[in-house]
């Protein structure tokens, strides 16, 4: 009998790290909501870095709620993953809890080497689809090309990627500057995984096979387009201010996120999605929300994820905000959303994590080589 | 042979015991102890850092995190990506740093030659506000530009001309020629003040001697004038190229809408997007170009030195009239002025006035830039003079730079003190060169190379990355190089005299320094310490990579402002800096009488 289990034992061990590789740095956890509750009251004010300046609003609402205050500052992802790497190491962990958004540096350094944890509340089990759990994700977002549609009456004026290429969009198509930004980074190399669909994409246009130069038809459509002046802008919020800017005579197409056509009232733009655009509208960017390794307030944290996967706790950016989709099945989704999630999924790309990182040394160095004014 | 052994042994120990007794050998040791860790052990560390696998470059790579590599040194000198890494910017760099040079030393020299040499009116007047453009942070200018060119290639609050229907095209927005205009302005009043420095210094007999004997203009212009003032052109190439090659602030404002890179901004965007490797070997080629620069100026000083102009009577110094020469000299000096001062002031004030750049109707015309509670299309952002955070940084730039400033002050005149005690001891002749290394690194690259070894727990010294302690350390160092300088002279001029005579009477050591040496030093101390502060107030390339949320300070928290296209709040943020270092510089002007300090140091 003790044979056997130390026999069991052993095998578990020998197995462990194959165990471990399946989900590195999971962790779920049977709720008391309560103990929780009082644990993270007891612990005081949170710190977390999120990628949008909404947090400042969730935080708010949080506060309000638990009477426990949220310092949420709006950071980047490559900053985020420098200072959660800095503060891990150096033993001296300020953060709590991030919002990220850069899923291929996530899975292949951040989780694999326990900088964060992500951390899965089980009574939510029944709410948040499998694949969401981890790494947990709690919005999802199109970020898609978007028009003027003061400029063009006549609707979308693109229907194609390869459009983008062309010698009438020169200089006047705008995304994030991907060296800042790893979604984009991740998006390009998506792209690249996928030459298929974009050689067939051009022959649909074009009516010709595509001669490519480049390693793949990917590749190719990735250098057409940098060298036709793509244009590069810091935030989704400057995009949609520049494509959507009333009074424009030939104005530019650029990707932002959903979220950002709330502009339209508050900022009188004129933003409209490239509704049809083939083979891809854009991508769907996932944030995820995950606990930092030695996080000094970790009850607070945990406290903290569980309420933005809750129907109330991603209210800012889906009741007063269109554009987001809580990846919990109960949320409000806004009707104003152009459809829900399911409608979304097939007109974008979903971006490969593993792959990405292949690639994002490949693809920064391609955008840096052949990106404009370079 | 053993008594002889023996006896050595007791008289190492007699040393080593009276040496432990004696106060300023003690001094001296910790200093060279504390300096030596401070200023070489970083740069070790980023040395160490070029070959190392860090844990972003590990996921790029597939190297494992700490495996050596040379990696970096053949992304940045060799691989085809190098062209874009480091290549074009250091081409670009040492470009901008020459048109620099070719703008500024004409425009500087002119107006010295008006304000010295001829009886231009108002020269007073000319000469004060002149300084200006040096006392103010380098990249104010390169804000107003934004402020007045920004086009749609950027996002945010559009330029001027762009909200008036003109579109500037991008090379007049971004890019090289408005870095060299910005670092033109900001740098002129150097040339002027090395040149009015050697006008005025020159006598106008040797002038007038070379007349009665005949030389035509041209020949004195040529054999006498110009020789005594090229050691003033060699100086201000130089001081323009370090400075080109050490701001941050210009480069990045100007040139990342079209990643017109300089070797700064190419540091930083490689450690921004995941390299420290990389940009580690940046820092490193930059420390080398900088040495290159001041061995180049020291040698130029020593063959300047080889001559000297001696003369007979006391020196005159004569003016000559303009005549009709005066209008043209007036409008030029104005001119100058106007572009330089005026012109730049007037249009951060009135940004930070106006919704919608150049409309001053009553829908645009607002102070909600500074007192408002909220600001419409800025979420949850207020005033400037109402916001927590600018509150906050303005706080943080207080107590950081008056904290590195009496460090860096008690440093140099200790320095100082060790060097009139002991001449020539070695361990004075060691003090003297390391206190002088943190001039040779550009800011950006120190900065780097704190952040490498502060990082992690190392033995006693706990990390201390993400706090003020760092930012305070870092600024310490980097100016110690001016505080030690006016700590050795200040010492040089006390002698050991008056402490000797005290010792004399009795009185221990640690009473001589509390109530003789630092006391008599008070001068010396405010020098030592007024500079480094006004220095701290402005700094931006040395603080922005380690700035964040909670340690902003005002400089980093106007590039915050900027890059999400807040260019109200950035410029009133950028007044705000303007305010308080001019009226620190008039303060300490009236309460020492001395030269403007602020001008003296880098920003």
């Amino acid at each position: 009998m003790a044979r056997s289990a130390l026999f069991v034992l052993i095998l578990l061990t020998a197995f462990s790290p194959l165990l471990a590789q399946a989900k590195p740095g999971y962790m779920e956890e049977e709720l008391n909501l309560d103990a929780l509750v009082k644990a993270a009251k007891a612990e005081g004010e949170l710190v977390v870095y999120w990628t949008s300046s909404r947090i400042t609003v969730a935080a708010k609402n949080f506060e309000a709620k638990y009477g426990i205050k949220v310092k949420g500052t709006k950071m980047a992802d490559p900053e985020q993953a420098e200072r959660v790497i800095r503060e891990v190491d150096s033993g001296k962990v300020q953060v709590d809890a991030i919002g990220f958004e850069d899923g291929p540096f996530l899975e292949a350094k951040l989780l694999p080497d326990g900088y964060v944890t992500s951390w899965f509340p089980k009574d939510l089990a029944s709410k948040i689809a499998k694949d969401d759990q981890y790494p947990l994700v709690y919005q999802w977002q199109p970020r898609v090309f978007a028009y003027n549609a003061e400029a063009y009456p006549k609707g979308n004026p693109i229907t194609n990627l390869w459009q983008l290429t062309e010698p009438k969009w020169k200089g006047k198509v705008i995304v994030r500057d991907p060296a800042l930004t790893p979604a984009n980074l991740a998006f390009f190399a998506t792209i690249v995984g996928q030459p298929e669909a974009m050689a067939a994409a051009y022959k649909e246009l074009y009516g010709k096979a595509l001669a490519v130069k480049e390693r793949n038809a990917g590749w190719e459509f990735l250098r057409r387009l940098f060298e036709n002046g793509l244009l590069t802008m810091n935030s989704d919020g400057d995009i949609g201010d520049a494509v959507g800017a009333a009074g424009q005579k030939d104005p530019p197409v650029g990707m932002i996120t959903m979220t950002k056509m709330r502009d339209n009232v508050d900022k009188n733009l004129k933003l409209a999605t490239c509704q049809g655009l083939k083979p891809f509208m854009g991508y769907a960017l996932p944030t995820y929300a995950l606990l930092v390794k030695n996080a000094p307030h970790p009850n607070a944290a945990k406290l903290f994820l569980r309420y933005v996967c809750t129907p109330e706790g991603i209210a800012p950016w889906t009741v007063d905000n269109m554009g987001g989709y809580s990846s919990n099945v109960e949320a409000f989704v806004n009707p104003a959303n152009e459809g829900s999630w399911q409608v979304w999924l097939p007109k974008l790309l979903r971006l490969d994590n593993k792959g990405a990182m292949k690639l994002r040394q490949d693809i920064l160095d391609f955008w840096l080589l052949y990106g404009k004014a370079n | 042979m053993a008594e002889s052994t023996a006896f050595r042994l007791r008289r190492a120990g007699n040393r080593a015991r009276s040496a432990l007794r004696d106060p300023t050998r003690m001094l001296a040791f910790l200093l060279v102890l504390t300096l030596s860790y401070l200023v070489l052990a970083p740069l070790a560390s980023m040395l160490a850092g070029t070959f190392r696998v860090g844990v972003r470059d590990s996921a790029v790579s597939g190297l494992a995190t700490g495996s050596f590599t040379l990696r970096f040194y053949q992304r940045v000198f060799a691989l085809p990506i190098s062209k874009v890494l480091f290549w074009r910017p250091l081409g670009r760099t040492l470009y901008v740093a020459l048109m620099v040079s070719l703008a500024a030393i004409p425009a500087g020299a002119a107006a010295a030659y008006l304000i010295k040499k001829t009886d231009l009116p108002g020269k007073r007047w000319f000469s004060k506000l002149m300084m200006l453009p040096y006392i103010m942070p380098s990249w104010t200018f390169a804000t107003v530009w934004i402020t007045l060119f920004k086009n749609r290639r950027m996002g945010g609050t559009a330029g001027l001309f762009e909200s008036l229907g003109l579109s500037p095209p991008d090379w007049l927005a971004y890019g090289a020629l408005p870095i060299i205009a910005c670092e033109a302005l900001h740098v002129f009043p150097f040339a002027y003040t090395l040149f009015s420095n050697s006008l005025g210094s020159m006598d106008a007999q040797l002038e007038e001697s070379a007349r009665v004997v005949g030389a035509r203009r041209g020949t004195v212009a040529r054999r006498i004038v110009a020789p005594l003032l090229l050691p003033a052109l060699m100086s201000s190439f130089l001081l323009i190229f370090t400075r080109v090659l050490g701001s941050f602030g210009t480069p990045y404002i100007l040139g990342s809408p079209v990643k017109y890179s300089l070797l700064p901004t190419a540091l930083y965007s490689a450690f921004k997007s995941g390299s420290p490797g990389v940009s580690s070997v940046i820092a490193l080629a930059m420390i080398l170009i900088g040495v290159s620069l001041i061995a180049v100026d020291g040698f130029f000083l020593r063959e300047a030195k080889r001559f000297v102009t001696i003369g007979v009577k006391g020196s005159i110094s004569r003016v000559s009239a303009l005549g009709r020469g005066k209008a043209p000299a007036l409008a030029f000096m104005s001119a100058l002025v106007g572009v330089s001062v005026l012109a730049p002031l007037a249009t951060l004030v009135l940004s930070s006035l106006t919704r919608r750049p150049g409309d001053f109707g009553p829908e645009s015309l607002t102070a909600a830039y500074w007192i408002g509670g909220s600001i419409p299309a800025m979420p949850g952002l207020s005033g400037v003079l109402r916001s927590p955070e600018v509150w906050r940084a303005a706080w943080n730039s207080l107590r950081t730079s008056a904290a590195a400033a009496l460090i860096a002050g008690f440093a140099g005149i200790f320095v100082g003190y060790v060097a009139t005690r002991s001449p020539r001891s070695l361990s004075t002749r060691y003090l003297k060169q390391l206190s002088f290394v943190p001039y040779l690194v550009p800011s950006i690259a120190f900065a780097a190379a704190f952040i490498g070894l502060f990082a992690v727990r190392r033995g006693p010294i706990p990390s201390l990355y993400g706090t003020m302690g760092l930012v305070v350390l870092v600024m310490s160092v980097k100016y110690l190089p001016y505080s030690a300088r006016a700590g050795i002279a200040s010492m040089m001029q006390l002698g050991n005299d008056p402490e000797d005579a005290a010792r004399i009477c009795g009185a221990p050591w640690r009473r001589r320094m509390s109530r003789i040496v630092l006391p008599l030093q008070k001068a010396g101390l405010v020098s030592g310490v007024v500079l480094p502060f006004i220095t701290g107030m402005k700094e931006q390339s040395l603080v922005i990579m380690l700035a964040s949320p909670g340690t902003e300070l005002l400089t980093t928290q106007v590039l915050r402002y900027m890059d999400y296209g807040y260019s109200q709040l950035a410029n009133a943020v950028v007044l705000e800096i303007v305010l308080i270092i001019v009226a620190l510089d008039l303060g300490v002007r009236k309460l020492s009488g001395a030269d403007s300090p602020a001008a003296l140091g880098k920003g």
